[in-house]
């Protein structure tokens, strides 16, 4: 990981990454979402709203995955002062709370049908809300350290204590009575209680989401670090005029 | 195949493309932002690097 800490390789290895991650993320979404709106079955409980959950699922996971990669750049930029690792940070919470803001509303519209309404205090509706806060309030006071020349030290600390959340989200369908099913897929173990009709364009939705999170990651880090030169060029010629 | 299910009520009803619209605008929304944000900002270093 050190080797890559390193701005100038980091920026040779994005310029080549960053068109062919977004090709793939853009080639794999259009399938997911194609195959999950016209080639797959309706559920034989949900109907036809089961399609939502190509965008809701990819988008809740990304959610919550985003956040464990905050953190772990947060982490790494307080402990190791990583010259990448802040940057990281900061490019990544925009897209993570993109993703929430989706499944939240992705959620509420599949609510709706299914429940009979939008929004219900439940734990795992509730604690994704917390991580969307968690997100906001990330970027604001990532914001307002970087508009003060800070390294966001207090937004990296409030990202690792935001961490509390994330399994909080993973099993609050079980150790709560939720309205929210429990979970159909376990990574872990490798097994899906989906039907692969089902499965197959969730799959494909998740790897495009995967992707284009990627691409947005490495094209704010490039701007990031494009406006780091930027300012260090002005103020050495600041310098060199005073 | 697929005008058909464009007009099919019960895909409105079921605010399949409600959903499908906000989420298809809020990311490629976000892309374009990002990638314009990355074009702009790397033109102006590369500006600033020629003066």
């Amino acid at each position: 990981m050190h080797r890559f800490a390193n701005p100038a390789r980091f920026l040779k290895i994005a310029r080549v990454a960053t068109p062919i991650v977004a090709l793939l993320g853009l080639a794999l979404t259009a399938a997911g979402l194609w195959i999950g709106l016209f080639a797959s079955p309706p559920d034989y409980q949900q109907g036809e709203s089961v399609r939502i959950m190509y965008v809701h699922v990819p988008a809740a996971w990304l959610g919550a995955g985003g956040y464990l990669g905050l953190a772990i750049a947060s982490a790494t930029a307080l402990i190791w002062r990583h010259p990448l690792a802040t940057i990281a940070a900061r490019a990544i919470a925009p897209a993570g709370a993109a993703f929430t803001a989706i499944c939240l509303v992705s959620g509420a519209l599949w609510g709706k049908p299914t429940w009979g309404t939008y929004w219900v205090w439940d734990a795992r509706l509730t604690s994704m809300l917390v991580l969307l806060f968690l997100y906001l309030g990330y970027l604001a006071l990532s914001a307002s350290e970087a508009e003060k020349g800070g390294e966001s030290r207090a937004a990296a600390i409030l990202a690792l204590v935001g961490v509390i959340n994330l399994p909080i989200i993973k099993y609050s369908v079980e150790w709560w009575n939720t309205l929210h099913q429990g979970s159909s897929i376990s990574v872990v173990n490798a097994k899906s209680s989906i039907a692969p009709e089902l499965l197959t364009p969730l799959l494909l939705s998740v790897a495009g989401f995967s992707f284009l999170f990627g691409a947005i990651v490495l094209m704010r880090m490039r701007a990031m670090l494009a406006q780091q030169r930027i300012d260090a060029r002005s103020r050495r010629l600041a310098e060199a005029v005073a | 195949m697929t005008e058909g299910v464009v007009a099919r009520p019960d895909l409105w009803a079921n605010f399949i493309w409600p959903a499908y619209g906000l989420t298809l605008v809020g990311l490629i929304g976000l892309l374009v932002w990002a990638f314009v944000s990355m074009r702009s900002a790397e033109k102006k270093a590369e500006e600033s690097k020629r003066r």
